[in-house]
């Protein structure tokens, strides 16, 4: 809606150095800063009182210039006001006033490179403990500070003071920001929303603006969204594996091909020559094969192959080693390990096979009388259903979402750090 | 329902639209007058209206709660820090109202019949302190001495620069506004909302220079 007609300026001379100063939005401003000598002068009447003559001789970086316009959520904003804060630690922000005459206010702050477009609000938010509620969402405490008036120029429409300190609450849920400002007279929240530095420098034509550097307080967190996006892309994938594990093991036939006992020699060198044959049919299919023993404070281990004797004796090797311990002590009894251990061979294609001992080794001190403790049995089962694929499937797939996790929590705790609450 | 009145300083037509206006102005001869009872009294002539970007102006219409209406009178008003607009408003279903801008926000707002023990007394009344108005609890944003600058159109009051008013404004968590309004012999209470500038729908805006 901007007119072709030229912007109606009010101007007068400075009571302080005679230099033009002029008032862009007449009948709002009562508080206007002369260019020249930075002098603040309440516009209310026609007397142009000064308020305050001295300002700091070092005028800061005003990265929007005054009386610039730019297009920022559909409506042109005019520039008509800068200040210059401060907080009790020395960290300092600028704050730029914009203008429509239909819209009202709004407010521009940098801070590091990072911009807020900020508009006040009537409506009080809910507050309590460490949150306040707004519109039905909630921000969390995030500073609790002062801020002082460092540096003025341009127009205001309130009274405006220089060292002026004001206590502010900052409560976020980026990308938005609500801070209340309070003094003995008023308190006034303001609702911000944290936007590009790049659109800042579009709308407004800029030629150069602040680098950004760190933590947003109202940023977003960039790897928050990736975490949830791969959680539940791992969720899906696992509830899928899942489905799968669950038809394959149906599948499964469970088959004991082979069950022997076998006596250990009394000479370890002695070779347990071999198991009787067995036959494997179906398609290539995984092959357990548990080891049943009586060893007691005592281990054994095997070393065999799995000899296929259609195909020219091909070996697959293969080792089990069984312990079990007992005893007790102060704490009571205890026991460690199994007498029975299992290990699945993948894939194995049909045909005829036994198996081979090349060497079966146990505790030396076994007792060689107890020809009880010298005997286990071999159950070789066909086609067994096995979860551990299904476990490593689920590992791997909470990798990605766990290193965003990861990286999100370290963006939140880099945020936090910066948080005046603790 | 609007009555026609003679003016008594030319004889032109003076149409007061509005049932409860008392201020109004004669658009031939630019004298104010005030309505006593049947009589219009001359009280000078209205002044030009001061410099400013308000984009509002007498015949600009809008809506509120669906309803249509229209921008019949102004008033500006002065404190200690500054001033706003109020804008007498005048609804097809004939009721009244008042939509103010006040340093870019807009909020509507009529009055409403009060017990005098709802309202606290003049010299009781504090920032901060809560008061209930049809079973809403509202909290006292401020308190201004206010003055009135300028008129002109219809307006249900008559105030002139010697008139003392007392403003209380008063708001709440789901954005209502209350109004106290504390003169010498009287005190009134409004209730409405703060509202965006867009959701009025304003037509026959003020073309404002450069905008």
């Amino acid at each position: 809606m901007a007119g072709n007609s030229a912007p109606y300026v009010k101007t007068f001379n400075c009571p302080s150095c005679g230099g033009q100063v002029s008032i862009r939005a007449s009948g709002f401003s009562i508080n206007v800063v002369c260019q020249s000598c930075h002098a603040v002068i309440d516009s209310t009447n026609e007397n142009y009182k000064i308020i305050a003559r001295v300002q700091s001789k070092k005028k800061p970086t005003i990265d929007i210039p005054l009386g610039s316009r730019g297009k920022l959520f559909g409506t042109f904003w005019e520039i008509v006001g800068f200040i210059l804060k401060e907080d009790l630690s020395e960290y300092r922000w600028k704050e730029y006033l914009l203008f429509n005459p239909r819209q009202g206010y709004r407010w521009l702050s940098e801070y590091e490179g990072h911009w807020n477009f900020i508009k006040m609000t009537k409506q009080k938010p809910e507050l309590s403990g460490d949150t306040a509620t707004l519109n039905g969402k909630t921000y969390e405490k995030f500073a609790s500070n002062t801020a002082v008036t460092k540096f003025v120029a341009g127009e205001f429409y309130w009274q405006i003071r220089l060292e002026d300190r004001c206590k502010m609450e900052e409560f976020i849920s980026p990308p938005h920001i609500l801070s209340m400002e309070y003094d003995d007279e008023e308190i006034v929240w303001s609702v911000g929303e944290k936007i590009s530095s790049q659109v800042v420098k579009t709308a407004f034509k800029l030629e150069g603006i602040p680098k950004e550097s760190g933590i947003a307080p109202n940023q977003v967190n960039p790897y928050k969204s990736n975490a949830d996006a791969m959680k539940k892309l791992a969720y899906l994938f696992i509830v899928l594996a899942f489905v799968i594990q669950i038809f394959s093991i149906a599948q499964k036939k469970n088959l004991v091909v082979l069950d022997q006992e076998f006596t250990l020699p009394l000479l370890p060198q002695e070779k347990i020559t071999r198991s009787d044959s067995f036959n494997l049919s179906g398609h290539p299919d995984n092959l357990e094969i548990k080891m049943f023993t009586k060893v007691l404070n005592s281990w054994i281990e095997v070393q065999g192959e799995v000899i296929n004797e259609n195909k020219n004796d091909e070996a697959i090797n293969f080792s089990n080693l069984v312990e079990y311990y007992y005893g007790s002590d102060m704490d009571g009894s205890w026991a460690e390990g199994s007498q029975v251990n299992e290990t699945t061979l993948p894939s194995i294609p049909q045909g005829t096979y036994h198996i081979n001992f090349d060497s079966v080794s146990t505790e030396p001190t076994i007792n060689p009388i107890n020809n009880d403790s010298r005997k286990f049995s071999l159950v070789v089962t066909r086609s067994v259903p096995s979860w551990s694929n299904f476990w490593w499937t689920v590992l791997i797939l909470m990798i990605f979402p766990a290193f965003y996790v990861w990286r999100s929590s370290r963006f939140e705790n880099a945020r936090w750090e910066q948080s005046s609450i603790n | 329902m609007s009555k026609t009145f003679a003016c008594p300083s030319c004889g032109a037509d003076v149409i007061f639209r509005s049932y409860f206006t008392i201020y109004n102005n004669c658009s031939y001869c630019k004298s104010v007058v005030v309505k006593h009872g049947l009589d219009l009294e001359v009280m000078g002539t209205i002044s030009e209206p001061p410099p400013d970007l308000t984009p509002l102006q007498i015949g600009t219409t809008g809506i509120y709660k669906k309803q249509r209406f229209e921008i019949i009178g102004r008033q500006k008003v002065g404190y200690a820090k500054g001033f706003w607009n109020e804008w007498y408003v005048y609804f097809e279903n004939s009721d009244d109202g008042w939509v103010a801008d006040a340093q870019g926000f807009y909020l509507f707002s009529s009055e409403i019949a009060h017990n005098n023990w709802t309202v606290p007394l003049e010299s009781k009344i504090a920032v901060g302190e809560k008061i209930k108005f049809e079973n809403l609890p509202y909290t006292v944003d401020d308190i201004k001495l206010v003055s009135h600058s300028f008129s002109s159109g219809e307006l249900p009051r008559y105030n002139s620069a010697n008139t003392k008013r007392k403003s209380v404004d008063l708001s709440n968590e789901l954005n209502h506004f209350a109004n106290i309004e504390y003169y010498e012999d009287k005190t009134k209470v409004f209730l409405g909302e703060y509202l965006e500038f867009d959701d009025f729908k304003f037509q026959n805006l003020r073309e404002i220079d450069g905008w």
